[in-house]
């Protein structure tokens, strides 16, 4: 039986996908392709948003038990229960016209909160990359390390708006235009083939990753 | 000589001929030669240089030390009268052809004398052999010259000595040990380094002269942040490689002539008590586990091979009887593939293993550190082992070893008491397993070929052949043992060990269960060093409940007490041993394991627990915590101590750097808020660079009409906000002002948030309100589409359901869009923090619309979204594809929009938007003091001669319905006599409000362009011009070279000469000026004049909102990327400089 639902389960995702995949290669000209198509694509973004709703209510059962059983972390979970609640609270009211404003009490909290804490925290890469940079030769100077701090060091000081810093950003503009340019293609060629490569081998079942 | 103990050296070591020559010279030779034979010399009538003639090319590999012997075999005189070798190897057939004369009979040594004499019927003068050796031969007859056994037969390290060796000569001219072969001991591994085995030692030679491949080179950046992992910690799960696979062996599994150390099989009373109780017979359990060892396939001759050579070792000595015995009762016929390696017996007999603790047999310069047993020809200095295995050949076949069944008991009692002299002896019952047992032969050469593997630790208990067992036992010497052990210098010989150990500091390295647990004791960091996560990890790990045990084993022990070490749970499998350690069962084994199991109730599909591993067993040995404990007491104690000191020295390090860099890049990136002084560098252009991505961008939404929709992505979160929202706020500016109506979608939840704040920002700036003329409202202004879920398939859906997709905005409310394609969109924006949702947008929307994108992207996004962006890219459809990077562009594209904004207050009761032309861009504005300037969508003035071009020629004057027609003509100017100014510089250049840098920039000017100079300050430092448009300003005096004054005509200006306060010098009257924009300025058309009233505000006239403090947050990026340069920097300069220091001391 277990055999027959992979079976199973493998033969619906191989049909589904070269189905999608002809129907998008034919175009709306091909009638019920396309049209089917277009529903199994409809389908599988409402999936994507249903999940999210999953996820969500997961989410809020796993603190709420952690703050039924007071595992340890309780209070940090009792925090985003309220807060949870708070904004569905907020956005309910708003939408009823309870409460209003420009910006709504909601903007104001993503704004503030949210969005502060975060950006804060994103700041802090800064500091950390710098002092990780700082102290990258203390174990082991290599020459593949001298030349990446050369042009770490390039980069930062030609983006500095200073006189007398041209030819540092000559090197920076060059950098950007040639080395890295090639690199970033290369990887997107690579990511195009490993699209490719992964999608014929889920349509030949060779991945099949939707198994148990 | 036999072949079987020659050791193939590694190529590229020119040390190991010598190191060869002695070690096969005592393995190999029976009739080891005294050291006084070594001494020996050839006939005193052969010259010296005809022996080493022939010796480097004529010798065996690794004969140098043999050379003595060499000699004068190749001088033999033989039958036929020519000297020759005595076998039919090669190299002596070459020796035999350029050998000098045989030396006399007379010269020979004794003991060579007495084996010419074994080859030759005559008997051997007794005279001239050793005493220990004379007992040897007359115990043994002759041993016929061996067939040297196949190479693969041998065991590593005993394979091989057929390589050609190159090397200096053992002796020089003299006849004494030649002065280059005795200083190429210097380059012998130190002996003094303990714990460095013979392979380790070659493995770093190996290493040294190894060219390292690109992978190694390539450095590993993220290296450099990665502290260092902890050691391996006991009873985790973490063992050392060499002890992989010890997990898995089983003590029921070990072979039987392991398992005869434990007593023999026997049923406790209560588990007979239970056979009687279901009148069972009571079966007998030695013969239950007989058909284990019949059953068991037979070794291959491979495996067998050092089984074949141990067979030699047999020993015939009644003084040796209780070793003798233990291993030949452990080894019947069948189970010659689980025989010990060497290595095991020779650490049973408490020697050193020949792989390291025969050293002193690599050092041809130490011969004379040899032991006394083996230096001097008296047997009475050998050990009596030593003497019975002279007497035996080692080439022989092995025979078949009789066990001695009555002998095992007390084998295992000695073998009891050895292994539990520093710990109560267990009883009968209680007897475990101290060591890892092997079953198959692979595994055993396995584990003694790993590299890791170090020599038991000698014990002089274990060198003595015939310990006395009271005296072991008694208390002083448990004492004197505990003292030893609880030496800190664990791997160096016992002090009571010989000198001769001592000194040549023979690699004991630890290998017992008890030294494994101490070396990792002594690695093992200390929990303090731990990062705060670990060390909760640990203590969660502390409050777990112990694992119940399962309950087969329980069952087991509950119905059967005591019968669990017999038959632990082992891995059981039908079919031939192979190299796991599983025990590999026959049918009618596996049957008689099915009655059993159902005897004991145990259910046979019922997952078993884990068998007892060998470390298992050792942790669980009695007494071997505690003795543990006191031996890593006073270890534990110091390594704490100096855990303590390195982890408070590093803290205060990591303390000390983190402030200071921390605090100075804080204060880089804040203080140019406060201080003026430290704003230091220019301000982004006021313009964009002619004809680049961030000029198509802006063109791109300059081409927007009054009613188009732009579809506009905000796909980033908080993260992003700080770059991206100023773009964000630009654009939409820019297309609401437009007239435009953008649509706002996101794949991003918090995108749609984001956007939906921005939007509320710019119905709360006045100004912004005030240029566009009316409230900004929801629906009527901008559409905000609900969020787009599904990511990449999400956006295909919305690229090919538009329709449904906009239908309903984020407040749930239906947008009454009526759209069918992207392609009805006028423009598509994208503000994304990624590459990929660039990418995602490109593939699924843009492409199947053919519409160009505009993207605007962080500055870690913009090199994965270049290659989708540049001009012939599938995002470039049209011809254009704009792309703005960052807060740099997100500035200047403010102050492009701040030079177009109206600044007039239009009337709020306007239906209509007030919009911006596009075409005004390209409009040279009427010189009115009140619409004084055009908008400069192309400010930064081009080459000199094509001015007028990029004036008048920018977009598309001729697509937009309904806009004026483009002028044409320069309007005449008057000749005045004007002074020029050419900027001289390598990259744009601003203009700014004052004569300063802190004065914000108005413009910026292309090198090489052209600017009229209208005066400068007292010190001539800066110079006030007045641009093509009209605009002034003040320009660095560095930056610009004034030309002759001209009387030529030039573009007139647009606006009436401003006298500024800090120009002391005014080099054109404001009457000229104002006459000639006067004359120059056309008339606007009359439809042109409805357009024009909503022409730009000077950028000096205009506010800068909608980025807050946005120049003081540009000094305080420049400062912190030039404070974080410096420090990374200094970092690596001083890096550099330590590891040259280190270096240096090294």
């Amino acid at each position: 039986m277990r055999r027959l639902n992979a079976a199973a389960a493998a033969a619906v995702a191989i049909g589904f996908g070269l189905f999608t995949l002809v129907g998008l290669l034919s175009g709306p000209e091909s009638g019920l392709f396309y049209a089917l198509t277009t529903v199994l694509l409809q389908v599988a973004a409402v999936t994507a948003a249903a999940s999210i709703l999953i996820g969500i209510l997961n989410l809020l059962s796993v603190h709420w038990t952690r703050l039924k059983d007071r595992r340890k972390g309780w209070g940090y979970s009792l925090l985003l229960l309220l807060s949870t609640l708070l904004v569905l609270a907020l956005v309910a009211l708003e939408r009823l016209g309870v409460v209003g404003g420009s910006p709504t009490p909601s903007s104001i909290l993503f704004e503030s909160v949210q969005v502060s804490i975060e950006s804060a925290l994103a700041g802090v890469v800064f500091f950390a990359l710098v002092y990780g940079a700082y102290r990258m030769m203390r174990r082991r100077v290599s020459g593949a390390g001298i030349l990446f701090t050369v042009v770490l060091l390039a980069l930062l000081l030609g983006s500095l708006p200073l006189p007398g810093l041209g030819l540092l950003a000559s090197v920076r503009d060059w950098l950007a235009a040639v080395p890295v340019s090639a690199g970033a293609r290369g990887i997107l060629l690579g990511i195009a083939l490993a699209t490719v490569v992964t999608g014929v081998r889920v349509l030949i079942g060779q991945d099949r990753s939707y198994r148990e | 000589m036999s072949d079987e103990f020659q050791r193939r050296p590694p190529p590229g070591h020119p040390e190991e001929p010598d190191d060869e020559a002695f070690f096969n010279w005592e393995m190999a030779d029976d009739e080891s030669p005294p050291e006084d034979e070594l001494s020996w010399e050839p006939a005193g009538d052969e010259p010296p240089d005809a022996e080493l003639d022939w010796q480097p090319a004529l010798a065996p590999p690794g004969a140098a030390s043999m050379d003595a012997v060499l000699d004068w075999l190749a001088n033999l005189p033989q039958e036929d009268g020519e000297a020759g070798a005595p076998t039919e190897e090669p190299w002596f057939d070459a020796a035999s052809s350029a050998a000098p004369p045989p030396p006399p009979a007379d010269d020979l040594p004794p003991w060579l004398k007495q084996a010419d004499a074994l080859e030759e019927p005559a008997a051997p003068a007794e005279d001239d052999l050793p005493p220990w050796l004379r007992e040897a031969d007359a115990a043994t007859e002759p041993a016929p010259t061996p067939e040297p056994p196949p190479a693969e037969a041998l065991p590593p390290w005993l394979a091989g000595l057929d390589e050609e060796i190159v090397g200096p000569p053992l002796v020089s001219d003299t006849g004494e040990l030649s002065e280059d072969w005795l200083a190429r001991a210097e380059q012998l591994p130190a002996t003094g380094d303990l714990g460095l085995t013979y392979d380790e030692w070659m493995a770093r030679q190996e290493a040294a002269v190894r060219v390292p491949d690109v992978d190694e080179e390539t450095p590993d950046l993220s290296e450099a942040f990665d502290e260092p992992l902890p050691e391996p910690t006991p009873g985790t799960g973490e063992l050392p490689a060499w002890a992989l696979g010890l997990e898995e062996l089983d003590a029921s599994a070990a072979p039987d002539w392991l398992r005869e150390e434990t007593p023999s099989v026997r049923l406790p009373a209560e588990t007979k008590d239970r056979f009687e109780e279901f009148n069972l017979p009571e079966p007998a359990l030695d013969a239950w586990f007989e058909p284990f060892d019949a059953e068991t396939a037979p070794p291959t001759p491979e495996e067998a091979r050092p089984a074949d050579v141990l067979a030699g070792l047999e020993p015939e000595s009644p003084a040796q009887s209780d070793w003798a015995a233990l291993i030949d009762s452990a080894q019947p016929e069948a189970e010659t593939a689980s025989m010990p390696a060497p290595q095991d017996i020779f650490e049973e007999l408490g020697l050193p293993s020949p792989e390291t603790g025969y050293d002193f047999l690599d050092q041809p310069a130490a011969a004379s550190a040899a032991p006394e047993w083996f230096t001097e020809p008296e047997a009475a200095a050998a050990p009596e082992w030593l003497e019975e295995l002279s007497g035996l050949d080692l080439t022989a076949p092995p025979e078949p070893a009789q066990p001695e069944p009555e002998a095992a008991p007390a084998d295992a009692d000695l073998l009891a008491a050895l292994r539990g002299a520093a710990a109560p002896e267990p009883g009968p019952e209680e007897f475990e397993l101290l060591e890892p047992s092997f079953d198959d032969l692979d595994s055993l050469l396995a584990s003694y070929e790993a590299p890791e593997v170090r020599l038991p630790t000698t014990d002089r208990n274990l060198l003595d052949p015939n310990p006395d067992i009271d005296r072991l036992l008694s208390d002083s010497e448990l004492e004197q043992i505990a003292a030893r052990r609880s030496t800190p210098s664990g791997p160096t010989p016992p002090d009571d060990s010989l000198d001769w150990l001592r000194e040549m500091g023979v690699s004991v390295g630890p290998v017992s269960a008890a030294a494994i647990l101490r070396r990792q004791a002594e690695n093992e960091r200390p929990l303090e060093e731990l990062n705060e996560r670990l060390q909760q990890l640990h203590q969660r790990g502390q409050e777990l409940p112990p694992p119940a045990d399962s309950g087969p084993s329980d069952a087991l022990q509950t119905l059967l007490p005591g019968i669990k070490q017999f038959i632990a749970p082992t891995p059981v499998r039908a079919g031939l041993p192979g190299l796991s350690g599983e025990l590999a069962l026959s049918p009618q084994q596996l049957e008689k394991v099915s009655l059993l199991r159902t005897l004991a109730a145990v259910e046979a599909e019922t997952p078993r627990a884990q068998p007892p591993s060998a470390i298992d067993l050792t942790y669980e040995a009695r007494g071997l915590e505690e003795a543990l404990e006191a031996e890593l007491e006073p270890v534990a104690a110091e390594a704490e101590a100096a855990a303590a000191a390195a982890t408070a020295r590093q803290r205060r390090r990591l303390k000390l750097d983190h402030l200071l860099i921390s605090l100075a890049l804080a204060l880089a990136v804040t203080l140019p808020f406060f201080v003026s002084a430290l704003r230091i560098g220019d301000l982004p252009p006021v313009a964009f660079a002619a004809g680049s991505r961030q000029e198509a961008a802006f063109e791109g939404l300059n081409r927007l009409r009054p009613g188009d929709l732009a579809l506009v992505a905000a796909e980033y979160g908080p993260t992003g906000a700080g770059e991206l929202d100023g773009l964000l706020d630009a654009l939409l500016r820019h297309a609401l002002l437009r007239g435009a109506r953008p649509v706002l979608v996101s794949t991003n939840p918090l995108g749609v948030l984001h956007a939906q704040n921005v939007l509320n920002r710019l119905a709360g700036d006045p100004t912004f309100i005030a240029q566009l003329g009316r409230e900004l409202q929801s629906g009527r202004d901008y559409v905000m589409v609900r969020y787009l879920a599904g990511s990449t398939i999400g956006l295909r859906v919305f690229s090919r359901n538009l329709g449904t997709a906009l239908a309903t905005s984020s407040a749930g409310t239906a947008t009454g869009l009526a759209m069918t394609t992207a392609g009805d969109f006028a423009a598509i924006v994208i503000v994304a923090e990624r590459a990929e949702d660039v990418r995602a947008w490109i593939e699924q929307v843009t492409t199947p619309s053919g519409k160009p994108l505009i993207a605007a992207v962080s500055q870690a996004a913009a090199p994965l979204s270049e290659p989708y962006l540049l001009p012939g890219s599938p995002a470039a459809h049209g011809g254009f594809a704009g792309m703005l990077v960052g807060y740099r562009d997100a500035y200047t594209y403010r102050a492009l929009l701040q030079a177009i904004a109206p600044d007039t207050t239009p009337s709020l009761e306007s239906e209509a938007p007030r919009v911006i032309p596009s075409e005004a861009t390209a409009t040279p504005a009427p010189s009115d003091a009140t619409t004084p300037q055009t908008a400069p969508s192309t400010p930064a003035p081009a080459e000199p001669g094509t001015d007028e071009a990029a004036a008048t020629g920018l977009p598309d004057a001729t697509e937009t319905a309904g806009s004026p027609a483009p002028i044409t003509g320069t309007p005449e100017a008057p000749a005045l006599p004007v002074i020029t100014g050419l900027v001289a510089a390598d990259s744009a250049v601003n203009v700014r409000e004052g004569p300063a840098r802190t004065f914000a920039p108005v413009a910026a000017l292309q090198p090489g362009s052209r600017v009229q100079v209208i005066g400068r300050t007292a010190d001539s430092q800066w110079y006030q011009v007045r641009l093509q448009d009209g605009r002034e300003g003040w320009i660095s005096a560095e930056l610009l070279t004034l030309e002759e004054p001209a009387a030529t005509p030039t573009p007139a200006p647009t606006s009436s000469a401003r006298r500024d306060a800090n120009a002391v010098v005014s080099l054109i009257s404001d009457a000229g000026l104002e006459r000639a924009a006067q004359e120059a300025t056309p008339e606007p058309a009359p439809e042109q004049q409805d357009e024009m009233v909503a022409e730009p505000t000077p950028a000096q006239t205009v506010p800068a909102v909608g980025i807050a403090y946005r120049d003081e947050r540009w000094y305080g990026m420049t400062l912190g990327i030039l404070a974080a340069s410096a420090i990374i920097g200094l970092g690596t300069v001083g890096s550099i400089i330590g590891s040259l220091f280190r270096g240096r001391r090294r």
